[in-house]
Order: structure tokens, then sequence, then C-alpha cells
């Protein structure tokens, strides 16, 4: 009798709001608009970081650096542009500064996926599992690049964004984007054969 | 005959796998709550302001020394003669006649 589900009716509510107006609470010092914000694109920002992540714990803290400076840094972001390139921008600009301020320490260290079960007998994960290899091996190429190098192959090969988007994200040249991409692959072309990683 | 490159495959396969998952949501409103109040405010100007005006006072010392002389040798003709026409002269000044 004393129970009321107000569940629904709040995200009735919450759904009505455009962005526009989130931002501007946020903007203004709403820390409950800004959560909303967060909710709305951390699966984006999650799946990007995780390519820079050795493992879950760290990726978690990355995250939750990135939204901390998207917060610190929001009354930079105006409203001429859509709020999503705002963010992805802040993201692949701190996940460039997490790599080169990990750079040493990242050397010494493996990849721990929780995900990591190669003694699984179920044929129907054959493929999961192919995926998984396939994300290793890339990843062992991957951090022998240089930071920079490796940003611009995350971009570009894994993630499919295009040349000019990829400037735009990390603010370099779209020439120097070019550049860097042919030497990068080059270099993994190099390692691949080298490692003797070929199946 | 075209050289196959080895990327190719291993990016496409590379691509489609989620390293650690999906992002759960249990605890994240709270944990990044938690975050954002050790982010420390920033300050505003009055404040910047009140927290540097004890060194502004000391550095103004000078200045204003130098703005007193620079006044006083300025009108120096229309300044009483003496120690004792400049006293007199200020105390005019008081509202009260002492």
């Amino acid at each position: 009798m004393f129970f009321f589900d107000t569940t629904r009716t709040t995200r009735k509510v919450e759904t009505e709001i455009p962005e526009t107006e989130w931002v501007a609470r946020a903007q203004r010092g709403d820390e409950d608009a800004f959560v909303h914000l967060a909710r709305v694109y951390r699966p984006r920002i999650w799946s990007t970081a995780a390519r820079f992540a050795r493992s879950r714990p760290e990726l978690e803290d990355l995250t939750q650096d990135l939204f901390v400076k998207m917060w610190r840094g929001l009354s930079s972001y105006r409203s001429d542009a859509p709020f999503e390139n705002w963010v992805m921008t802040v993201t692949v600009r701190g996940c460039y500064d997490f790599l080169r301020s990990n750079r040493r320490r990242r050397d010494s260290e493996t990849l721990v996926d929780p995900q990591d079960s190669r003694d699984d007998p179920d044929p129907a994960n054959e493929r999961a599992r192919s995926r998984r290899e396939a994300w290793e091996t890339v990843s062992l190429l991957l951090d022998r690049l240089e930071a920079r190098d490796r940003i611009i192959i995350t971009l570009l090969d894994l993630e499919e964004r295009g040349v000019r988007e990829t400037a735009t994200l990390t603010g370099w040249s779209e020439a120097n984007v070019k550049v860097r991409a042919h030497r990068a692959r080059k270099k993994m072309r190099e390692l691949f054969f080298e490692l003797g990683l070929e199946p | 005959m075209k050289h196959k490159d080895p990327l190719v495959p291993l990016f496409a396969e590379a691509r489609h796998h989620a390293p650690f998952g999906e992002a759960g949501d249990f605890g994240f409103a709270t944990r990044l709550r938690a975050a954002l109040a050790d982010v420390p405010a920033e300050p505003a100007f009055a404040d910047l302001m009140a927290r540097f005006s004890w060194r502004f006072s000391a550095a103004f010392l000078p200045v204003i020394a130098g703005l007193f002389l620079f006044l006083t040798i300025q009108d120096y003709h229309e300044l009483p003669e003496g120690v004792g026409g400049l006293v007199s002269h200020w105390m005019d000044l008081f509202p009260l006649g002492i």
C-alpha cells in the first residue's frame, strides 16, 4: 500500500530531456546531470579505452580518470559541435596521455583478460576464441609501437575511423596521421614475421 | 601476384573482440560521485585575489612610497615652509580643533 514504483516515471522524464539540456546543466555544475551523461557515454568510452588497458582494474581506473578529466574540462565544450565529438576527443587524448605516462611500466606487464579460457572445449566458442587470439596478437604488436603510432592504428584499423576523424580526435594533421599509419603498419608487419606469428 | 598483407585478417578478427567484456553498471555512479567529490573546486577570481592580497600589499609598499615622494616633489613649492608649518597645515585638515 505504501510502496510506489517511481522508476518508470523518472526514466520517462529523463528521456524527454534533450542532451543539450543535460550538458548545459552539467556545465552549470549539476553533478546528477553529469552522471547521467557519463552513463550514456560510458560504453563508447569503455570500448575505446579497453584497447589500451592491460587489465580490467586498470581499465576501470582509466575510464574513471577520463570522466574526471571531462568534468574538469566541461567548461571548454562549445555547443557548436556535437557533445559526442568532444567526449571522444577527451577520451582519445586521455588514452594517449595514459599510454605515454605508463610506457615504462607496461613493458614489464602482460595482458590479463578475464575472458581468457583457452581450455574451453565448447566448439560454439571457437569464433570468440579466434577473435580473442587475433586481439592478443595485435596487442602484442601494438605494445612495441610508440604511443602516437598505437593510437593511430587503434583508431584507423581497429575502430575503423577515417583519417580526417582520427586527425580531429588526436589534434594532429591528416598528413601526419597518414604517414605515421603507413610507417606503423610497416613496422607491425616486420614484427609479425620477426616474432614468427604467421599461422 | 600481389603480396597478401597478414595484418588485414588480423585486424578484421581483432576488432570484433571486446577486451575485458562489457562495462558493468554496478556501483558506477557511486564511484564516479566519489571521484568527483575529490576534484578541487575551481577557485573564483575573487578567491585568487584574496589568496594573494597580502603579497600584493607588500609589493605595493614601495609603489605607494614612490608615489608619495613623486607627489611631494611635484608640489614642493605649494607646501608650507619647515616641519612645524607642515604639521599645522595637516592639522587644519582634522575635523576637530586641537
